[in-house]
């Protein structure tokens, strides 16, 4: 696993994103905050994995990423680069074709009408990534090969209704690649598949990871599949990033209470269910009605006065970590 | 242990009547459920989990048959009752949570008054006295009282699936299928449940037969698991024996197909390939296609049968056989 290279530049940064939903009519209508001032840097060949609860703003924090949510504030640079000020079709498919995206459902991804590799062909053609007829069914095999679909010949024939769901989620991968990008954005790239398909598709990202040097932005509700194939995690709660640390790290240490009560609830099958000391009280607070606090407050067993006063900044703990939480405050302090 | 089985399944054989041609959904499974125990049943998608379950509940439609074998409840004959016995099996002595529970709540009565129904359905039981009985229900499953005259969409989905599991309890059964009960849910939420559904099962001491494609969960919450592939049981034992020291390779591999966050992390393997095609299951031992300890001349032709190893396991495969008659 690569560890972020300080001094190098972040292929994709996201610098104070928030993202308002307006609900309802006019008068009668709220504010959904979906995300409040989210920042991190991704890099190639690096996986930083998005986690949360539903609700919590992973897939809108995608969505922006990929342009199809206009961010409400907060900018989005490529290779330092600001991207959000540059408009029209062609900047925005130069952006596109290198941020690419793998949706959950492998099911709803694929066009039933039509072959394997029809949806392997649009990007290749779209990106002009191929000159001429042989060119184009070299690159096909290619990049069908690369993700191990084989025997190449016969998938590409194929139509989604005769594949399973790992091999058309291999496709939507192929399909992503096809437009050589730097990074993926893959919002619960696995969790509608089995057991034994999951890690087939994981073990294959972090293949492509290695060998092509793509960098993964992977969103999922698991943690533990964020710890497999993650580098660094970021932990959202009610559109807040609350703690952001290497993967390992996280799962032995978490710090935030919010990650510290996700940890407690992931099943552990080398013992029963039993009584945990971690309360898992309460449920994700409604976002229209949040207040200045922080929203983890009424349900957290550290939480003190100034919690429901104001969301507490980043404490950077140490090197590439930081938590959002007053009761890491005091350890800024020098010695 | 003399302990008597509340249910007891033998040979039970369910085929889909396909256009092309029988798919053997469920061949020869057999397997007990004691009183107030969690058993867990364990596989990948279309290996027979859910049709044994909604075999078990006679809840199986064309093109499904039961063709052969025998569901004990105590001593009657699941498949021999008629419909009003059935009828009155179905509710006083078994529940079932399916995994979209949560939405099969109707949306124009309020939550009260769904457990009030299946109540008065089944009992004799005045309104004020049934209405009594579902707050004390909703309470037992954690949810607010006040939540008595709620409909279903003023709740979250972790509180439809509790409203779902205080309907399952009204009629005090002694078994509960839950069929993937807290898989829609988020984590936090599943922990809450399964902590609820736990107590509950200490207090009331009923029986479940918990399904799910999770296997860490399956085994924390489960005394005994029984692992199909496609169709059959390829092991059974209690939970952590099996999570600790698979014997089946099929079992192995697949407590080594999902991260953990428990414990050093490892690399993992998975399974290569795909289940097989239940139209034309490969002979011999169904997973030996995938297998990478077959043994030629034997796993491709000689369907392994369920043998007992020790005092509480049993696996189904020929290497394990094997061992067993060399030591």
């Amino acid at each position: 696993m690569s560890q972020p290279r300080k001094n190098k530049q972040p292929v994709l940064e996201a610098r104070n994103l928030s993202k308002d939903f307006h609900t309802g009519g006019a008068f009668t209508g709220g504010v959904v905050k979906a995300v409040q001032g989210a920042s991190f840097k991704l890099f190639r060949g690096h996986v930083v994995a998005l986690v949360g609860e539903s609700g919590s703003g992973k897939s809108t924090i995608v969505r922006m990423l990929a342009r199809l949510h206009e961010p409400t504030a907060g900018e989005i640079f490529y290779n330092g680069e600001a991207v959000l000020s540059q408009r029209g079709r062609r900047a925005l498919l130069r952006y596109r074709s290198r941020v690419q995206m793998v949706f959950q459902d492998p099911f709803g991804s694929l066009n039933p009408v039509h072959r394997a590799s029809h949806a392997v062909q649009r990007p290749l053609k779209i990106y002009n990534k191929a000159s001429g007829r042989q060119d184009l069914r070299d690159k096909l095999e290619e990049l069908f090969a690369l993700v191990s679909l084989t025997p190449v010949g016969e998938f590409i024939e194929k139509y989604p209704h005769q594949l399973s769901g790992g091999q058309r989620q291999r496709i939507a991968i192929a399909r992503a690649l096809a437009a050589d990008p730097e990074v993926i954005l893959a919002d619960e790239p696995v969790s509608m598949l089995d057991v034994s398909i999951r890690l087939g598709i994981l073990n294959l990202m972090a293949r492509l990871r290695d060998e092509q040097g793509i960098g993964f932005l992977y969103v999922t509700h698991d943690l533990a599949s964020a710890r497999y194939f993650a580098d660094e995690i970021l932990v959202m709660y009610a559109g807040f990033i609350v703690e952001q640390a290497p993967a390992e790290e996280l799962i032995s240490d978490p710090k935030h209470p919010y990650t510290q009560m996700l940890l407690a609830a992931v099943p552990d099958p080398t013992r029963g269910l039993k009584t945990e000391d971690i309360e898992l009280e309460g449920e994700i607070p409604d976002l229209t009605s949040l207040g200045g606090g922080c929203p983890f407050a009424p349900r957290c067993q550290h939480a003190m006065d100034i919690c429901n006063e104001a969301m507490p900044t980043e404490t950077t703990l140490e090197d590439g970590r930081w938590v959002r939480c007053y009761l890491y405050e005091d350890e800024l302090a020098p010695a | 242990m003399t302990r008597e089985p509340l249910i007891q399944i033998q040979n039970l054989n369910v085929e889909y009547r396909t256009v092309r041609g029988a798919v053997r959904a469920v061949e020869n499974v057999s397997f007990e459920l004691f009183p107030n125990e969690v058993f867990g049943l364990a596989g990948e998608s279309g290996c027979g989990k859910t049709t044994v379950a909604n075999a078990m509940t006679r809840l199986l439609k064309p093109p499904a048959y039961i063709t052969g074998g025998k569901l004990m409840f105590r001593d009657t004959n699941i498949l021999e009752l008629d419909a009003e016995q059935l009828r009155a099996f179905r509710w006083d002595q078994l529940a079932i949570v399916f995994q979209s529970a949560m939405n099969a709540l109707n949306p124009v009565l309020t939550i009260g008054n769904q457990i009030i129904d299946a109540m008065q359905a089944h009992q004799a039981i005045a309104y004020a006295e049934a209405r009594a009985h579902a707050k004390r229900l909703l309470r037992t499953v954690g949810i607010d009282v006040a939540r008595v005259d709620s409909y279903p969409h003023q709740l979250s989905g972790g509180m439809r699936q509790r409203a779902v599991i205080a309907i399952a309890l009204a009629l005090n059964p002694e078994l509960i299928i839950m069929d993937e009960p807290t898989t829609a849910l988020d984590v936090v939420v599943q922990k809450q449940i399964l902590q609820e559904i736990k107590d509950l099962r200490e207090q009331f001491g009923f029986s479940i037969l918990f399904i799910t494609h999770d296997l860490s969960l399956l085994v924390e919450i489960s005394d005994r698991i029984g692992i199909m592939y496609a169709g059959k049981f390829v092991e059974a034992g209690p939970a952590r024996e099996i999570f600790s020291d698979p014997k089946h390779p099929y079992t192995d591999r697949l407590m080594n197909s999902f991260p953990t966050v428990h414990g050093p992390r490892r690399e993992l393997l998975g399974i290569p390939g795909a289940p097989p095609d239940l139209i034309d299951p490969p002979a011999g031992c169904r997973f030996h296609p995938r297998c990478e300890l077959a043994i030629a001349g034997e796993c491709e032709t000689v369907v392994p049968p369920l043998i007992r190893i020790g005092n509480h396991r049993d696996v189904a495969c020929h290497l394990v056989k094997e061992a067993e008659a060399a030591s």
